[in-house]
């Protein structure tokens, strides 16, 4: 795969790449460090992306991996520092989340299991169709739909649930 | 799009069984109608998160050659250690290679004067428990006196 190959067809996926790790790191900073390092790792194995039917989907599960062994990494430096427990945390970027409610909806959603976090995600903000969130996450169709649907149900609830909060606390 | 569509279409949504279509068709819907129902206000904010996040973008140009200055940062850190350690084992071996002169108490001794000083010593030492061996030695000859008083006897 030549340079210009890969540009065209792997590094124009940076912001899939950025949104997914971004939302599985919660955190803007460590999203761009994954983004960069992603596509240096695939640079230096650009040679077996050829070997897979769909290159964005193997793309994007390889990002999947890194984020949740920094997860899983992080979480076990935390085990032993007592100085980064903010590490983790949800982080609310003012930049662009200036908007009360954004806040609110990305706080429900930070608090969702993680399967129905990555599954939600795929489909509603990079609009993936079932077989391919199946191709990234390894999980069963039906297993999908079951856990968009609860993770849309969930978000539905604690929405209504905080805007009537609001309007009796008015 | 009319109360009835877009309710259905809502609620279909919630349950996870919309088409990629229907799902852009509500976020176009939240993001641009005017006259939403009250009763669905609240999804407004919520389809207008969901266009924020989608247009969200990774701004840094993406070096795909990093991985070569890491390398070399790496191969920089090996050099160092290697330096070190042969710094290390050759100022070693430098000490290993000056000449012992003599062993003083198991001690190796690298001086020529102080290993002479102390041969003499030994040597000295030697010489004089040598000569308080010898003394010993006279009473041989009084053995020998005796014995040659004997044989002058016999005569």
């Amino acid at each position: 795969m030549t340079r210009k190959e890969f540009n065209t067809n792997i590094v124009s996926l940076k912001n899939k790449v950025y949104r997914f790790a971004r939302m599985l790191l919660k955190n803007n900073e460590d999203a761009e460090d994954i983004t960069q390092d992603i596509f240096e790792k695939l640079w230096v194995n650009r040679n077996e992306i050829s070997n897979y039917k769909n290159t964005d989907a193997f793309v994007m599960q390889s990002v999947k991996n890194l984020c949740l062994d920094k997860i899983k990494h992080n979480k076990i430096e935390l085990k032993y520092s007592t100085h980064t427990i903010h590490t983790t945390s949800t982080s609310i970027e003012p930049e662009d989340d200036t908007n009360e409610m954004s806040i609110l909806i990305k706080n429900i959603i930070n608090n969702l299991p993680e399967k129905q976090r990555i599954i939600m995600h795929l489909r509603d903000i990079e609009g993936y169709e079932f077989n391919e969130i199946s191709e990234i996450t390894g999980e069963t169709l039906n297993n999908i739909r079951v856990n968009l649907s609860r993770a849309r149900a969930s978000v539905k609830q604690n929405l209504l649930k905080k805007i009537n909060y609001g309007l009796s606390k008015n | 799009m009319d109360y009835q569509k877009i309710k259905k279409l809502t609620d279909k949504y919630f349950e996870g069984n919309t088409s990629l279509q229907e799902e852009q068709e509500l976020t176009r819907f939240f993001n641009e109608a005017k006259n939403i129902p009250p009763e669905l206000i609240y999804l407004k904010s919520f389809f207008q998160f969901i266009k924020t996040e989608q247009s969200k973008t990774f701004n840094k140009p993406v070096l795909l050659n990093q991985s070569k200055h890491k390398l070399l940062y790496r191969l920089s850190g090996i050099a160092a250690v290697i330096l070190i350690a042969a710094f290390i084992i050759f100022s070693k071996s430098k000490s290993e290679n000056k000449i012992i002169y003599a062993y003083v108490n198991g001690k190796p001794i690298y001086e020529k004067r102080k290993a002479e000083k102390y041969s003499k010593l030994a040597l000295y030492r030697i010489s004089e428990n040598l000569n308080t061996g010898t003394e010993n030695l006279n009473y041989l000859n009084k053995l020998n006196k005796i014995e040659q008083l004997i044989k002058k006897g016999e005569k």
